[in-house]
């Protein structure tokens, strides 16, 4: 699965996270009819909306094969929340069991497929940006760390409060934009000093966030998705 | 609560202002800090979280029957039990008792009870001192504002505020800024008021059903020089902090703590099962415990929300909480503030009211998982915000359900539901958005005020999925 | 008011959501430490909390009295009626002794500002936290081990507990609660300027703990 913000906003990255998995031997499939995993409704309160978009998601994985994707947010959406969103649904049973094949990205490439990175890339250094989701809800925290400290030429540089919410939260950047764009100016004060080159993240909500905050402060620090980052350190090819 | 300023006025100036930020910026780094220090052993953490949230859930499931225990066993040791069911009884109830004993100087410790239902002001009006005794609570009744985080409440204010305030209050001592020396000065000052005071006042940080016995944390000593020196002593707490055993103390105890300051124990564990028995030379002569509901009981009437009474009120959710980081208390509003504050507030006082405080919150799970009791915060938010906008209206269990529905708003999602329920309409949609990218909202909200915003791609993931050869189905 | 009491008891009984019975494996803590590893424990977390404590036996405790009471200062020293006249023999005579016999009314203002120190025993200790347990009865009051500047606890070394929840089951504390049972774990102190810590702010600035053997 893309994710709605993948596929419009970044698809490369999402491109990149299946070109990794085929190359890691799995056949990836990619439902044409994919939509959205309704988090955007849910957690403004609209369910009843959520509801049927959640349904036409539903639709696309009727095999019991395993949903891999490129965002904790999602992920955790469809594994965590849908439970509550079908609730007294009489739908619930299949909900369920989509949920019980769904993984983040990072997730599936270490602990299912324990992929090994050969890094043909420059020297560099990188700061993580571990997601909300990825940190609390998916608790895969710890899968993108070893997926980059297999390659040999990137240095992970230390942030201070690190943990720490970037202020993305979806609906929140609207609602409650100030305290969202107070938010986003600490998480990128902290990261301008780190003196990386690119923040890397399981996330493009957060990258959406972080990344526009800093082109907006005119910045160097770039910022990538986990995928496009190992994909093109991995394969050298620009 | 008198809401002058309205909630984005608060925002904005907590938002603006530089020191705020800087002192809650540190203050939250440290007790975030203190409390990792606490709990070295993740294993041991989550055991520990468990058994601290069996035992509030049963406490809080057999809540009628652990109350009226609770009474029976309370009276049996002579502490006399009233029953409140708004602020305002409870208020008249600590008046009226007062009043009887004509007692006209009361001492306090710190009780976020008392807050709730404003007894100083209250008792101000009919002409009895008030003084708050716990450090944080005594600068803060000094500056004239309200406490800004449950367990630290002058958190918001730093050295040099705190200095100028004690000392235009109290000219007769030199200034300093020196925080021993300012201590000093406290001590000799609320030493004689102690003494001399005609009650004293104190909150409960759990009621042991078993024994009739309420337990009280501090540090200082000021809560039991409350609970002690006086010839009366009144304590007030919500219904919820009733537990069953007093072995369920231990582990409570120290879970609380260390989630709440980063101690391993508060310097005082003060448990106390009666007044003054006959042959003892001190300690009061007569107790009460007004028992406070204030909305608490409909709370527990909603299966889905129940579980906020689980709370014992430890602050851990507020620490770790990014918005309230950013914000302080005050913005709040409310009494309580942070991630409890806008689970419980908004369901007694009503979603009319306070509905917009769910959306202080990026829903980052934090507090879900520092809760002590292991409280679904998250989950529990995200449902005032359902019963907000799309609640059932013939639910009555929290006032204003639907009240936050806004016709825009709804309209946006209708049609969000459209183009992503439907594949069809969605890839016309996705062709759009990709071909004319260069057609972008310049708007969204305060998103542009921060952020450049965001184009989408010119090629969706369908698209590149397609080219690269990716199998449909 | 009895009404309120119907009112709430009605709502909250209405609610028939029982959680389940499942209790979770409440397994009780326990470190096997031997007795001197109690006391070192103990000893460690007063000190860390900025508390005295010395273990002494009988004699030394004797010594101690009569070396450091006047040591630090202590003009006059309040000691509980149950232990006045022992302890008493040991404290130099320039020392006054201050028995608590009368009730605390007739004698506040000298308890509240002319009473340098205080000597209580206790019921226990508790080495996981670091903490004393009194339970004040009318010989040995509560504001003993508040007011004074200075609080002497004796602790016997044979009371001294791995945890709070083995004192209470072994004592049996839910059988026969004191009027008011503590728990002290040092000086008194806050931290609500700055988050910088200050000692003696309305308690005990000093709390002397003396660990006795044998």
């Amino acid at each position: 699965m893309g994710t709605c913000l993948v596929d419009l906003f970044y698809p490369k990255a999402g491109l990149a996270g299946m070109q990794l998995l085929k190359n890691a031997g799995v056949k990836v499939i990619y439902p044409g009819k994919q939509t959205c995993c309704a988090q955007p409704s849910f957690n403004s309160g609209y369910r009843k909306e959520a509801l049927p978009v959640a349904r036409s998601l539903m639709k696309c994985f009727p095999k019991d094969i395993p949903i891999v994707i490129p965002s904790g947010s999602c992920a955790g959406m469809i594994k965590y929340h849908w439970s509550e969103l079908f609730e007294g649904e009489s739908d619930i049973e299949k909900a369920l069991s989509v949920a019980e094949r769904v993984y983040e990205l990072t997730e599936f490439l270490v602990d299912k497929l324990n992929v090994e990175l050969t890094d043909l890339g420059e020297p560099t250094k990188i700061a993580i940006h571990t997601s909300c989701s990825c940190r609390n809800e998916m608790k895969v925290a710890d899968r993108i760390e070893s997926l980059v400290s297999q390659l040999s030429k990137v240095e992970v540089l230390e942030q201070e409060r690190k943990p720490e919410c970037c202020g993305f939260g979806g609906t929140f950047a609207i609602k409650q934009g100030d305290i969202s764009g107070s938010m986003v100016k600490d998480k990128t004060d902290i990261l301008k000093a780190t003196n990386a080159s690119c923040v890397v993240s399981q996330d493009c909500g957060c990258l959406m966030n972080i990344g526009g905050a800093l082109e907006k402060q005119n910045s160097k620090l770039k910022t990538q998705h986990i995928a496009q980052f190992l994909w093109d350190r991995t394969n050298a090819a620009n | 609560m008198q809401q002058i300023k309205s909630l984005e006025n608060r925002i904005d100036e907590a938002l603006s202002n530089e020191q705020l930020h800087t002192n809650f910026r540190s203050a939250m780094s440290y007790l975030m800090e203190k409390r990792r220090d606490q709990f070295p052993d993740e294993k041991q953490l989550k055991n520990d979280r468990e058994i601290s949230s069996t035992i509030r859930s049963h406490a809080v499931a057999q809540l009628s029957e652990l109350l009226v225990k609770l009474e029976e066993n309370l009276e049996k040791n002579n502490i006399k039990v009233h029953w409140a069911e708004t602020d305002l009884e409870a208020n008249n109830i600590v008046y009226q008792i007062l009043k009887d004993a004509n007692a006209k100087s009361v001492v306090k410790g710190k009780s976020m009870v008392t807050e709730e239902i404003e007894l100083n002001e209250f008792l101000d009006n009919k002409g009895i001192e008030i003084l708050e005794t716990d450090l944080g609570e005594f600068l803060v009744q000094l500056a004239n504002e309200k406490p800004s985080h449950i367990v630290m409440p002058a958190i918001h204010k730093n050295r040099k505020e705190i200095s100028k305030a004690f000392f235009d209050h109290f000219p007769e001592f030199p200034y300093t800024e020196d925080v021993d020396l300012i201590t000093q000065q406290v001590r000799k000052i609320l030493r004689e008021r102690f003494r001399k005071a005609d009650a004293g006042i104190s909150g409960v940080n759990f009621a042991v059903a078993e024994t009739g016995t309420l337990c009280l944390v501090e540090n200082e000593g000021n809560g039991r020089m409350c609970t002690t020196a006086p010839p009366i002593h009144i304590a007030v707490t919500g219904i919820e902090k009733v537990v069953e055993k007093l072995s369920d103390i231990p582990p409570l105890l120290d879970i609380l703590t260390k989630s709440a300051t980063g101690q391993e124990i508060t310097t005082y564990f003060n448990m106390i099962s009666s007044p003054r028995r006959e042959g003892e030379k001190d300690g009061p002569k007569s107790m009460h415990l007004v028992l406070l509901d204030n909305g608490r009981s409909k709370i527990h009437q909603n299966n889905d929300m129940q579980e906020t009474l689980k709370c014992i009120r430890c602050g851990s959710c507020i620490n770790h909480c990014p918005v309230y980081t950013q914000l302080g208390g005050h913005a709040y509003g409310t009494v309580y503030p942070g991630p409890i504050g806008i689970t419980l507030e908004p369901q007694k006082q009503g979603i009319t009211q306070l509905g917009e405080l769910t959306s202080l919150c990026t829903m980052c799970g934090a507090c879900g998982e520092v809760c002590p009791v292991q409280i679904p915060l998250p989950k529990l938010i995200n449902k005032l915000r359902s019963e907000a906008v799309e609640g059932n209206n013939t639910n009555e269990l929290i006032e204003g359900t639907r009240s936050k529905r806004k016709p825009l708003e709804s309209l946006a999602w209708k049609i969000w539901k459209q183009v992503y329920s439907s594949p069809f309409i969605y890839s016309i949609f996705s062709k759009i958005a990709t071909k004319l990218n260069f057609i972008s909202p310049k708007k969204l909200g305060k998103w542009g005020k921060y952020r450049i915003t965001p184009r989408p791609s010119k090629h969706s993931l369908k698209e590149l999925a397609n080219q690269a050869g990716f199998d449909h189905e | 008011m009895n009404n309120s009491r119907e009112i709430i008891l009605e709502r909250l009984k209405n609610n028939a959501n029982e959680t389940s019975h499942v209790k979770v494996n409440v397994a009780k803590k326990t470190y096997h430490w031997s007795k001197e590893e109690m006391i070192a424990k103990l000893s460690e977390k007063l000190q860390s909390a900025r508390a005295e404590s010395y273990v002494l036996s009988d004699a030394e405790l004797i010594d101690w009295l009569n070396v450091e009471l006047p040591k630090r200062g202590i003009k006059n020293i309040l000691i509980g009626t149950s232990i006045a006249k022992q302890i008493s023999q040991y404290i130099n005579n320039e020392i006054a002794v201050i028995k608590y016999e009368e009730s605390y009314e007739s004698w506040s203002e000298k308890l509240f500002n002319e009473t340098d120190a205080s000597i209580t025993t206790t019921i226990g200790a508790i080495a996981e936290s670091g903490s004393i347990v009194l339970h004040p009865t009318p010989h040995e009051p509560r504001l003993m081990s508040l007011v004074p500047n200075i609080h002497i606890a004796l602790v016997y070394e044979d009371t001294i507990y791995e945890t709070f929840d083995q004192i209470i089951s072994t004592q049996h504390w839910s059988e026969n609660m004191p009027t008011n049972a503590l728990l002290i774990s040092g000086p008194s102190k806050t931290a609500d300027i700055e988050q910088v810590l200050a000692y003696g702010v309305h308690g005990p600035k000093e709390l002397i703990v003396l660990i006795l053997t044998s």
